[in-house]
């Protein structure tokens, strides 16, 4: 199955799906620095498959594709326990829209970062830890 | 099994994988470390046509639901899983480990 059907499939049938990317957001950053303008600049390209930056086009369009069940998270940190917060944060969010509802989180990552973050969420709480299923790919280096 | 031994992350998925397990989550591990296999999500979840006995307890529950009646929260990481970054600087390395 190629990428782009098995993120059309898995939008269709969660409730929402995040895609977090370590990718940063070059129009925030010329915003937020603009003497950095000429680094970010030697990056021709900022579409959502090159690395290390994503413009905000490209976010959005990919978001509006989603039809409202997408969102991107860029600039994901390499530190374990902002990861682990990143990740809580979210699902606390989610949970806190419906209190009612109950939920299953499916969470996708692949580095040795991602491993420990989600051990860490994990063992804050043993609640959550049961609604939580971790898919680990185990990619070889990152 | 034996592809899979040379990859460095292998011991480190399968030992922090058990620590997850321990806590009462469940950990599915996706191909091999070069081939992902992302396809078996949809096997080994309430996603697609998933076989009851793999699922957890309280997704054994949930199943027994009617889809509105629960919610389901997917968190995706693009770097490493739907794209390489290695392969955004070198595009003929996926090629030639794969």
């Amino acid at each position: 199955m190629n990428t782009f059907r098995l993120l059309r499939e898995i939008v269709r049938k969660s409730n929402l799906t995040y895609i977090l990317t370590s990718r940063k957001n070059s129009d925030s950053i010329k915003k937020k620095y603009p003497w950095l303008i000429g680094v970010v600049g030697l990056f021709k390209r900022e579409g959502i498959d090159n690395f290390p930056f994503v413009n905000q086009s490209a976010i959005s369009n990919l978001e509006k594709w989603g039809k409202g069940k997408l969102k991107i998270v860029t600039g994901k940190s390499l530190n374990i326990d902002s990861r682990a917060d990143q990740i809580l944060r979210i699902i606390n969010n989610y949970s806190n829209e419906q209190p009612n509802l109950p939920f299953i989180t499916y969470i996708v990552e692949s580095s040795i970062y991602d491993r420990r973050a989600v051990l860490k969420v994990c063992k804050s709480d043993p609640e959550l830890a049961k609604r939580i299923v971790y898919f680990d790919t185990g990619h070889f280096i990152i | 099994m034996i592809k899979e031994f040379f990859n460095p992350t292998y011991f480190d998925k399968v030992l922090i994988g058990r620590e997850i397990m321990k806590t009462g989550s469940r950990v599915v591990f996706l191909g091999n470390g070069f081939n992902p296999e992302l396809e078996k999500i949809f096997y080994e979840s309430l996603l697609g046509q998933s076989n009851y006995q793999s699922l957890s307890p309280y997704e054994q529950e949930l199943s027994a639901l009617r889809r509105d009646l629960y919610r389901v929260l997917t968190i995706f990481d693009l770097d490493g899983v739907l794209a390489q970054p290695l392969n955004a600087f070198f595009p003929k390395i996926k090629e030639k480990f794969l």
